[in-house]
């Protein structure tokens, strides 16, 4: 979407790889360094609390479709205890996180789109109080007709949910590569089918909460649960009509954010706007039921795909059809359109491909990006197509795969450019780990093995709105005592970036990992970021501190060097001392090295960047899907089902992730593990179903099922390390690449168990138990 | 309209005052217009806190005795010294100057002396006071005190002719009644009736009565009183709660005629304890004997009872426990149809019964509202980690808010608020529970332990879960993670050699959503080996590999410098 002149920053030159790189912390297996979190004694934002702090709430419309005729507030303001109610009029700008379709106001202004929409905000001197006058504040509305599923938007344009009120079309991406029709018609073998997926949410534990404080000169400070920081820094200026001088926006840890905290939320703004009215500080914390409202969550999808192949398992070419049911507003609509299509082209794939991916708006809470934005439904369509080609055409699932693998060092059909590719070793380890060649078909009647494959970007290679700065950056600053801070603009939400940069930090300077301290998010402190999305953090903000560390590194080197005598390529930096490395004895400790440097340079700091190489295709949506590094991960997962009641268990997912190099390898097992884990929570169980009144069916923990200790697979991590040539330390990313395969892995486990294809998503008991049913029905009519 | 409940204790609607059927004395039957005797300045002094409180704390009880509508009231018994002889006329006078409408009755031994006693509170109050002189009667009794039948009576007659003399009203109070001999009582009782007495109390001293005996032993001495043509002489009924049947024996007595029934405040007494005054006045307006008294005025009487006696009120007590609070589904309804016997002062018995009048339904009923207004602060305390923590809160904050937000112990976290997530749990008294539905005033003087209580400034005190979800990686986010901890602290409490499944079972109330719980297990199954001392600690500690020294000491010599 970003196109611009090639002036971009390149990435800082590799050091020559070998002894004098790092010193041997990078890939030891240890503490996450994260005990203050793990006790809860760090400070979420609902943990922050400030004197004469108001509470706020929401006053959400009841309806899926209606126009806002008036809304007084006069019960609301009698309440005891209310401090101010403000409606869409007090906010009138629009705002979205794509520049190109900012469709959102903080309150709905005259046109409420889903149950949910904001229509007014509250704030009170309690929490209760706050709760009990949103229900004072009355709104008149006109219903207006909705459409509250994919069907109701594709039969009904009147509805005119589309910008020009004409349709309810949100994006159309059309884009062919190659001969498709002429392939398809030239194949063996082809399969054509339709999955639907109905979506999914994120359900963090902590639910979004917001705090905002006018000080008394001006500045505006807004706590806020958000994974982009600087994102939103823009957005208030924007909406609050602020100069961006006068709002700081800081990100305490978050408590999970999985895509849910990626763009600006209503509460951010009206906490902003309420402290700006009152002169007090706001606070709003959404209920777990709003935390299903506000959403965002994994788009539903029906995909009708079709795909070829020659009797040698060479695949010939793919079509696909996709109707994406994006909810209320456009959020990251419009890259999910992309999406939805470009990255399937990894890592097998075909010689022709052909999408259209239609994006509808409903009335219904909006979708937007979750843990494999965009690319999870396709690839559940294409995988189990891939395993149904190989039953045709009586070929291993694996061998399928291997034989039409995208090669490292290449480029895709779509234009995307390729470097580290680790998919062939991701096959060969799940096929050894699981037993694949022993095994399966060996496992008696209702067990089952499946495979599938996916790659993923590491970091996108065009910010949202267009610019040549920096992607990422991070200042250090080195203390004489020893301690070094690391400032970044990354957003930690539990993934782990801040732990990386702490890694990559302490390595490069042979510091002890506690002496490295890491501040992020916040817009004061912290050079800019973009934030904790597209699953960037690792290879860009990596290298934007492995860029900060060698130029200390350096220094430090330089000034012992002087002082041993000997020239500085002499000099090996080890954990804990900087020596002489043909004679180790000879060294200084570090805190003495930083001393030397400083006494010799001034005061150490430096400051690290990262900007991607222009990349992509050149024609229209070519460059969304580029991205400097693709992750690649294989899954292979056994499952049993109960024939007489049509419940998947699944017993064990061995998944095999290709990062380029695990700089902390507990962090990266636990990004596979929460990702096959959330993978197949949405293959057994999640389903976010909003109902024909625009309602959610169960906007709730008990209703809406995520897995417990008692539903989860084992899970099996295996990684691979294939060393990004660009990567920090050869590093790529981890943690949305491994969900992709789950969903198809179990669903092709599960035909191999009992010869059926669930094509819709859950596999519950009642539709696995339906297909069994169907197909015994089906049997003897065949023989 | 449909009546909110259907009522057994009278399903045809009838009268609860009706006769039963086969002719059985129904239950509140014949106790219309029973007085009630407060004996919580008294019997209830005698319980195990030995306290003897301020008269002005008596005072204000007696103004709440006069709004429970308390008719007759035990003053003290004046005989046990000075201050008690001086509080017991200083009460009565205040009885007259508030022109409380109760009757002031003072105990005695059947010893001339004890009689003296009220006689000289008498006359400091310018007021009579009834005088309820107590002997022994059982045979269990005049064995282990080596009396006889004619001690016995030589006792009553003193006793009685010196009230006579003083010209105050002689009640006589058999103890152990339920226990003794008819054939003694007989004798006792005429001997007291030839001197005058004006009441005969029947007391079950030791809780031993059931409601059989109760009416066996009304009858008998109801039918003794006809046959000395002695009907003119009034009945008491003293019972205590050793069975726990204080309370029923008590109506019951009052459906059998009885005049006069005692009780103490919240049944404190001797022992066991006596019948609850509070709840006796309640049921009494339930079966229509007496006007119903609202529960407003019942409940502070039961937390002025509780200060004169140096009792704390029980949380679950019925009418002034701080549960009746409890909103939880269920239970809100019938605190609505309370609220509504009150504000309509309907006697209760017809309110949650078929009778009209129309109710406005629970929807309409003007909001309570928050933040001031009708929910006071209560105070209440809490034991942490070996402390006692004192806080005020409002009756419907959770154990969650208050544990956050009052207490800033910001480590317990809420995800849902509602139960689902696990996010919340904390230890009460060794327990787990969710803190988001437990209300604070429920854990009000019960030990809380949050996972404040694991971590520790020193990383060699941390406890092994800690350390080991840390190594493990069974932190992501980090927000589940205290719950999880304390979940697995009551785990491994309990049974520090849990198997992977019972971990998993343990842990399944907990939604962790970052790290698929493998790395958890992992950690509780750790952290229990090196509690077994099967296994070390995780070795990795920062700061333990390539950090300086601390900077040399400024007592050590120097070698260099200023």
């Amino acid at each position: 979407m970003a196109a611009s002149d090639d002036t971009r920053v390149r990435p800082a030159p590799r050091e020559p790889a070998g002894a004098n790189e790092g010193s041997g912390l990078v890939g030891r297996r240890g503490r996450a360094l994260i005990a203050p979190r793990v006790t809860g004694q760090v400070r979420y934002t609902d943990d922050l609390a400030l004197p004469r702090m108001l509470f706020g709430r929401l006053v959400r419309c009841p309806h899926p479709h209606a126009r806002i005729v008036g809304i007084d507030a006069t019960r609301a303001l009698a309440r005891p205890g209310v401090v101010a109610v403000i409606t869409g009029k007090d906010l009138p700008e629009r705002f979205g996180i794509i520049p190109w379709t900012p469709d959102e106001y903080p309150l709905a202004l005259d046109r409420a789109r889903f149950v949910g929409d904001a229509v007014a905000a509250v704030c009170a001197t309690d929490e209760r109080a706050a709760h009990e006058a949103a229900d004072l504040v009355d709104v008149e509305y006109e219903i207006l007709p909705a459409a509250t599923d994919l069907d109701g938007a594709i039969a009904r344009p009147e509805v005119g949910l589309g910008r020009a009120g004409t349709d309810n079309v949100s994006k159309e991406v059309a884009l062919a590569f190659g001969d498709v029709d002429g392939l398809l018609a030239a194949s063996d073998v082809v399969v054509e089918g339709e999955i639907h997926y109905e979506g999914s949410a994120h359900a963090p534990i902590e639910t979004h909460c917001a705090l905002a404080q006018l000080d008394k000169n001006g500045l505006l400070t807004v706590w806020s649960t958000t994974q982009v920081p600087h994102y939103l820094h823009r957005e208030l200026s924007r909406v609050l009509r602020l100069p961006p001088t006068r709002i700081r926006v800081v990100q305490p840890p978050i408590g999970g954010a999985f895509g849910g905290k990626s763009e600006p939320f209503s509460l951010e703004f009206c906490a902003a706007k309420l402290a700006m009215v009152t002169g007090r500080p706001v606070k709003f914390l959404y209920t777990r039921e709003e935390e299903f409202y506000a959403h965002r969550g994994r788009h539903p999808m029906r995909i009708r795909m079709k795909v070829g192949a020659m009797a040698d398992g060479t695949l010939t070419a793919v079509d696909a059809e996709t109707a994406i049911d994006g909810g209320a507003y456009s959020s990251f609509g419009l890259v999910t359109s992309y999406y939805s299509g470009q990255l399937l082209t990894l890592p097998a794939f075909a010689q022709a491909y052909r999408f259209k991916s239609t994006r509808y708006f409903t009335n219904k809470p909006p979708c937007g990006p979750k843990r494999g934005h965009g690319s999870v439904q396709p690839r559940f369509a294409f995988e189990t197509a891939l395993d149904k080609l190989a039953v045709a055409l009586g070929l291993d699932p694996i061998d399928l795969r291997r034989r039409n693998l995208v090669p490292p060092d290449s480029t895709t059909l779509n234009g995307l450019r390729v470097t580290s590719n680790g998919i062939a070793q991701c096959l060969d380890a799940v096929e050894s780990a699981s037993g694949w060649a022993e095994r399966r078909g060996k496992l008696g009647v209702g067990r089952g093995l499946g495979v599938a494959s996916s790659a993923y970007i590491s970091g996108t290679n065009y910010a949202i709105y267009p610019n040549d700065m920096p992607q990422s950056a991070v200042q250090l600053k080195v203390d004489r005592s020893g301690v070094v801070t690391v400032f970044s603009g990354q957003s930690e939400i539990g993934q782990g970036c801040d732990a990386m940069l702490a890694v990559i930090v302490a390595d490069e300077l042979g510091l002890d990992l506690g002496s490295v301290r890491v501040v992020s998010g916040d817009t004061d402190l912290a050079p800019v970021d973009l934030g904790a999305y597209s699953s960037r953090g690792t290879f860009m903000n990596g290298n934007a501190a492995l860029s900060a560390a060698r130029e200390v590194r350096h220094k430090l080197v330089a000034a012992v060097a002087e002082k041993l005598g000997v020239t500085p390529r002499e000099v090996l930096v080890t954990r804990g001392a900087l020596c002489v490395a043909a004679d180790p004895a000879r060294g200084v400790p570090v805190t003495e090295a930083i001393a030397l440097a400083e006494a010799k340079f001034g005061t150490l700091g430096a400051v690290g960047f990262y900007n991607t190489p222009k990349l992509g295709a050149d024609y229209r949506g070519g460059t969304i899907g580029a991205s400097p590094a693709y992750s690649f991960t294989a899954h292979v997962a056994e499952v049993a089902v109960d024939l007489e009641t049509g419940k998947v268990d699944v017993v064990r997912v061995w998944a095999a992730h290709d990062c380029g190099k695990a700089l902390c390898p507990t962090a990266v097992e636990g990004q596979i593990a929460g990702s096959v884990y959330m993978g197949a929570a949405e293959a057994l169980f999640e389903e976010h179903v909003i109902g024909k009144d625009g309602l959610h069916l169960g906007p709730n923990l008990l209703d809406y099922r995520i897995p417990t200790t008692l539903d989860v697979p084992d899970i099996v991590p295996l990684i691979v390390e294939s060393d990004d040539p660009e990567g920090p330390r050869g590093a790529k990313e981890a943690g949305e690449g491994p969900l992709h395969p789950s969903i198809p892995a179990i669903a092709n486990a599960i035909f191999d168990a009992v010869g059926v294809r669930i094509d819709r998503l859950p596999f519950s008991p009642s539709r696995v138990l339906a297909a069994l049913r169907a197909a015994a029905r089906a049997r003897p009519a065949a023989e | 309209m449909q009546p909110a409940i259907y009522d057994w204790n009278s399903p045809d609607g009838t009268s609860p005052s009706a006769t039963g059927p086969g002719g059985w004395i129904p239950f509140g039957g014949g106790a219309k217009g029973v007085m009630v005797v407060d004996e919580t300045l008294r019997d209830g002094l005698q319980n195990a806190s030995g306290v003897n409180p301020p008269v002005g704390l008596k005072m204000d009880l007696l103004h709440a005795m006069a709004r429970v509508g308390v008719d007759v009231v035990s003053v003290g018994l004046p005989a046990a010294g000075a201050r008690h002889e001086e509080d017991c006329g200083l009460l009565c006078r205040e009885i007259q100057a508030a022109r409380l409408p109760l009757v002031p009755t003072a105990a005695a031994r059947t010893v001339v002396g004890d009689v003296l006693a009220i006689a000289r509170a008498a006359e400091s109050a310018g007021m009579p006071i009834e005088v309820y002189a107590f002997i022994g009667s059982s045979p269990i009794r005049h064995y282990s005190e080596s009396w006889d039948e004619g001690f016995l009576v030589g006792c009553v007659r003193s006793a009685a002719s010196a009230a006579r003399d003083a010209g105050l009203p002689f009640v006589l109070v058999t103890e152990d009644t339920t226990r003794a001999h008819p054939d003694l009582l007989r004798v006792l009782y005429r001997a007291a009736i030839d001197e005058g007495a004006a009441r005969l109390c029947l007391c079950d001293t030791t809780g031993h009565v059931t409601p059989y005996g109760v009416e066996a032993l009304v009858g008998f001495v109801q039918i003794e009183l006809s046959e000395w043509g002695a009907k003119h002489v009034g009945l008491d009924w003293h019972g205590h709660n050793d069975r726990g049947l204080g309370l029923p024996t008590a109506l019951w007595a009052a459906s059998n005629g009885v005049g006069r029934v005692h009780g103490t405040g919240l049944g404190v007494g001797e022992r066991v304890g006596n019948t609850p005054l509070e709840l006796l006045v309640d049921n009494l307006a339930r079966v229509g004997a007496r006007p119903p008294v609202p529960r407003k005025h019942l409940a502070e009487y039961c937390e002025l009872a509780a200060r004169a006696l140096s009792w704390s009120l029980p949380p679950d007590h019925p009418i002034a426990g701080r549960r009746f609070l409890r909103e939880a589904s269920g239970s809100r309804a019938y605190r609505v149809v309370a609220e509504l016997e009150e504000r309509e002062e309907v006697p209760p018995a017809r309110a949650v019964g078929h009778a009209s009048p129309p109710r406005a339904p629970a929807s309409v009923r003007p909001r309570p509202l928050a933040g001031g207004g009708t929910e006071p602060l209560v105070p209440m305390t809490l034991r942490l980690a070996g402390e006692v923590v004192q806080l005020a809160v409002h009756p419907r904050r959770t154990l969650l808010e208050a544990l956050r937000y009052d207490l800033d112990l910001i480590g317990t976290k809420q995800g849902c608020d509602k139960g689902d997530c696990g996010a919340c749990t904390v230890l009460l008294d060794g327990d787990p529970v969710l803190a988001c539905l437990v209300l604070a005033l429920d854990a009000d003087g019960r030990e809380v332990r949050t996972v404040e209580h694991l971590g520790s400034a020193d990383l060699d005190h941390l406890d092994p879960l800690v350390d080991c979800f840390d190594h493990a990686g069974g932190g992501q986010c980090g927000f589940c993670t205290p719950g999880m901890l304390m979940s697995a602290t009551a785990l491994l409490e309990k049974n520090p050699r849990p198997t992977r499944a019972e971990i998993k079972v343990a842990l399944s109330g907990n939604l962790c959503r970052c790290t698929g719980y493998g790395p958890i297990l992992d950690a509780v199954d750790q952290a229990a080996r090196i509690r077994r001392g099967e296994a070390d600690r995780p070795g990795d500690r920062p700061f333990a590999e390539a950090s300086p020294p601390a900077l040399a000491s400024h007592d050590a010599p120097r070698k260099q410098g200023l």
